[in-house]
């Protein structure tokens, strides 16, 4: 599997990379460049494998990953659904933050974009495998830091999300990666579905 | 697309309300799958935009009624035709879905098809609703747009369950 330059500075950005921490607000395109859905929260991750996605606005969520099982709190829905995280991860665009570069290459291929500004460095990702949900990731590095992913569904919807206050490599508590079951809620336990 | 005047409150009853914009979260259950998704619901009297889509934006469905014609659009640029919607989706999905009672019901409001069996609470507003294989459940009535409805609608069936969280809604002058 020979690895492309531009994935090699893709990964090399993130190789030195144990912890991420930033808010960050997503909005939702239509095809007719409407804007369909706003939303704001928190954003951790922490190699290997954890990671924290909080959503505070319009549909509170809250996404905990600790290593092992995906726990995803839905506050309207009053529903907690507990999936394996392997099964789950290896969609998600999330996927490339924690990859190294033979990964990423065997997910996706990387092409380097133009940018005006020095500190930028922008890469676009196109899935490999046919069941990925998107047609493109864009990612934006400023200073080394994550700032901005696009996404392009296979719909013509675009997904913009942007991080701020970004803060790399910090310690982070680790009870923010452990998943407190909240009372009253239904669960949906898709472990058990794995199919031998 | 629709354009939106800000802040148009609506005046007659509810059920003569044709042209609205409902946003909500749903829980789909069906024996394989367990999805989680918004709903972004467009109506404009017969025809109508129906878009599911999950974390990230991602779309899961879309169905899409026109006067003569009903697209259903799914991920993988999966995109399939008929005239009418409701068989669309039996087609493609397999799901025996009424969509038209349910656009009724989404109200608060019967959707007199025939059998429709009917209960309510002592407030006189639609606790349950029984239709073919389906079995609505209305809970938490309150005001949106001046109108009382249910926040929460639970349909179910043999085949699949559906729990309508609601969000907002939008009325828009008939046109």
């Amino acid at each position: 599997q020979e690895i492309s330059p531009a994935t090699q500075s893709m990964a090399a950005l993130i190789k030195n990379l144990k912890t991420y921490q930033a808010d960050f607000d997503q909005r939702v395109m239509n095809e007719y460049g409407k804007e369909m859905d706003y939303s704001t929260g928190t954003f951790t991750i922490q190699k290997p494998n954890h990671f924290r996605w909080e959503v505070k606005e319009q549909f509170p969520q809250l996404i905990v990953a600790d290593g092992e099982h995906l726990w995803t709190h839905d506050m309207d829905l009053e529903q907690v659904t507990i999936q394996n995280q392997n099964e789950v991860v290896a969609g998600s665009p999330l996927l490339f933050l924690t990859s190294g570069a033979k990964q990423l290459a065997a997910s996706f291929d990387i092409t380097q974009l133009e940018v005006k500004e020095a500190v930028h460095q922008l890469f676009s990702l196109k899935p490999k495998s046919e069941e990925s949900v998107f047609d493109s990731v864009t990612i934006l590095f400023e200073e080394g830091k994550l700032t901005e992913l696009y996404l392009a569904d296979t719909l013509g919807q675009n997904t913009i999300v942007k991080f701020y206050h970004v803060k790399q490599n910090e310690k982070i508590d680790p009870a923010l990666f452990s998943f407190q079951m909240p009372e009253g809620v239904d669960i949906v336990d898709s472990r058990a579905t794995v199919t031998e | 697309c629709l354009s939106q005047p800000k802040l148009y409150t609506p005046s007659g009853n509810l059920a003569d309300q044709q042209n609205w914009q409902l946003k909500a979260r749903v829980a789909i259950k069906t024996p394989e799958d367990s999805v989680n998704a918004t709903l972004d619901w467009q109506t404009q009297s017969q025809a109508f935009d129906f878009h599911l889509y999950g974390t990230f934006g991602v779309t899961y469905a879309q169905l899409i009624q026109e006067p003569n014609q009903a697209v259903l659009k799914l991920p993988d640029d999966k995109i399939f035709y008929h005239q009418d919607a409701q068989q669309l989706l039996y087609q493609s999905l397999g799901w025996d879905f009424p969509i038209e009672a349910l656009s009724f019901w989404i109200k608060g409001l019967p959707s007199y098809k025939p059998g429709e069996i009917v209960s309510r609470n002592e407030a006189g507003q639609l606790a349950e609703v029984l239709l073919n294989d389906w079995q609505i459940e209305f809970q938490r009535y309150k005001q949106y747009a001046g109108y009382t409805m249910p926040r929460i609608v639970k349909a179910t069936h043999p085949q699949m369950s559906l729990k309508v969280v609601v969000k907002e809604w939008e009325f828009l002058p008939n046109q």
